[in-house]
Formats: structure tokens, C-alpha cells, sequence
């Protein structure tokens, strides 16, 4: 499954902070809903035609999400580097959008507790979860590998 | 980078191997709508990372890897989330980046979020 998009297309500056401060703004006065826990069902994996088929972006700017966004929680259960729950990161965060509704990376964010409000450790690209209180330079990075890919 | 050639950018993310989430990114004429004929570019040019999920947990994000060559095609791979015992779901997202110049914020790149492997049982 592919999608592509032409060299020179602009992708506004935007990061994770926006879903985030989006996140409990409520309609209208009415009380705000209160947030949802747990892991991401499977079906929200489902690829979609928005997620699978080439996108034009210069031309388009069709949103190319790689996941059903409405099917996620409001924070997302979280593992630690031993696979142990270690709290929740908040969809904003973890599926940044940018104002043309594209999806961006996650940079590194919080992990909450159940509470949705005690910060518990954060999310660091390259090697997962770090309790509050730890420096991420004493945390190793994830082995990877890296290469030039496969053509098929 | 934008030399005025238009080229089209292809991600594409796959679990390769038992819990081992890869992220690939190609870049490619632009032939159409289509992502086809491969074109080389420059080294730096092309970088890639993945988000891994286990059995609707998300585990982690790896760092972005750059390829140092030119070449037309990159890949990261890792397996972040363990693989302990029993049969687990895994699950990937890729990101691809393109460099487009020191202008552009975010990494000085270009990124799509690519797609998704279906998720597998291990």
C-alpha cells in the first residue's frame, strides 16, 4: 500500500499541540464530554481508500489518514520498553493533524496517568517510554536497521 | 532540494517479520497519479521512522534514519515492542521525509504519514 505526493507541495507547519489543545473543547457551554481510555480497536487499523490510494498533494490535498481517527480512544493506552502498561498518551498527540487535515508524525510527548492529567513519563522518539523523574540520556535507543529498501 | 523536476514520493510501511515494524520510503517519477519509475536522489535526501502498536497499545516511535547514499529507496526497521510470549497483534505506521531545504520548519522536511501494514498475529 503506497500513497505519494509531489516533491514542492507545502505541508503546513503544524505539530501536535494542536490536537491537543482541540482535545476537550466543548460546544456551546455544554459540559465537556468526559474523556475516553483504552487501546486502539482493531478495526480503526482498517485502511481506508483515503489511506491507501496515491494522493496527489499539490493538486488534492487529500488527507491521507492511516488509521479511522474516530474509532480511537481519547488516550491511548501506552507500553513501556518491558511491555507493561505505562499510562496514556492523548490522540491529539499521537495523531498530530495539520490544518489541511493531513496527519503528521508524533513528536515526543506526555504519557499521563488514568487521570488523564498526572504526566507519568513521556514518549521519546527512538526509545519509548521514560518515567518522569528519569533523564532520557540515561535511556538506550531502540536497536534498529536501517538500508536501502526492497523494490518489488 | 526543489530543483524544479518534480518527483513523486511514495511511503509505505509493512511488519516484515515477527514484531519487527519496517517503515520503507521511495521516491519516484512523476508518471501520472502513480508512484513508478524509481529516481535516485541525493544523499540526506530521503529519511524514514515507524510507530509501533501491540495489540492496540502503541509502544513507541523509532528515530528518523536518513539515508547517507543517494539512492532511490530507504528503510527502517526494529522490533520496539518485544515480542513476548503468546500470540500478539502488531501493528505499523510509517513516516516518510523528504528534504526540501533549511526553509521548510519541522525537521527541514517534507513528511507523509504512510501507511499501514494490516495488523498481524503472532
Amino acid at each position: 500500500m503506497m500513497m505519494k505526493a509531489k516533491r514542492g507541495a507545502m505541508l503546513a507547519g503544524a505539530t501536535g499541540v494542536l490536537g491537543t489543545a482541540l482535545l476537550f473543547v466543548n460546544v456551546a457551554g455544554s459540559a465537556p464530554a468526559t474523556p475516553t481510555f483504552g487501546t486502539i480497536p482493531p478495526a480503526a487499523f482498517t485502511t481506508t481508500d483515503s489511506s491507501t490510494r496515491a494522493v496527489d498533494r499539490s493538486a488534492s490535498r487529500v488527507a491521507s489518514h492511516p488509521v479511522n481517527i474516530g474509532a480511537i480512544p481519547d488516550f491511548v493506552q501506552t507500553l513501556d520498553r518491558q511491555g507493561n502498561i505505562a499510562g496514556y498518551v492523548r490522540k491529539g498527540d499521537l495523531f498530530p493533524t495539520a490544518p489541511n487535515g493531513d496527519l503528521l508524525a508524533p513528536g515526543p510527548h506526555s504519557v499521563y496517568a488514568r487521570d488523564g492529567k498526572t504526566i507519568v513519563g513521556q514518549m521519546i522518539l527512538g526509545k519509548g517510554f521514560v518515567a518522569a523523574g528519569v533523564n532520557p540520556d540515561s535511556v538506550p535507543s531502540f536497536p534498529v536497521t536501517t538500508g536501502p529498501a526492497p523494490t518489488s | 532540494m526543489n530543483n524544479g523536476n518534480y518527483d513523486d514520493q511514495c511511503v509505505e510501511s509493512i511488519i516484515a517479520d515477527v514484531a519487527d515494524c519496517k517503515a520503507f520510503a521511495y521516491t519516484y517519477e512523476a508518471v501520472g497519479n502513480l508512484c513508478s519509475t524509481p529516481r535516485s536522489e541525493p544523499a540526506g535526501y530521503i529519511g524514514a521512522m515507524f510507530n509501533a502498536y501491540m495489540n492496540g497499545s502503541y509502544c513507541g516511535q523509532s528515530s528518523t534514519a536518513y539515508s547517507p547514499y543517494a539512492t532511490s529507496s530507504w528503510v527502517i526497521g526494529g522490533a520496539i515492542c518485544g515480542n513476548p510470549s503468546g500470540t500478539q497483534s502488531f501493528y505499523t505506521s510509517g513516516c516518510a521525509y523528504f528534504y526540501e531545504g533549511p526553509s521548510y520548519p519541522y525537521n527541514n522536511g517534507y513528511r507523509i504519514h504512510g501507511v499501514t501494514s494490516p495488523s498481524q498475529n503472532y
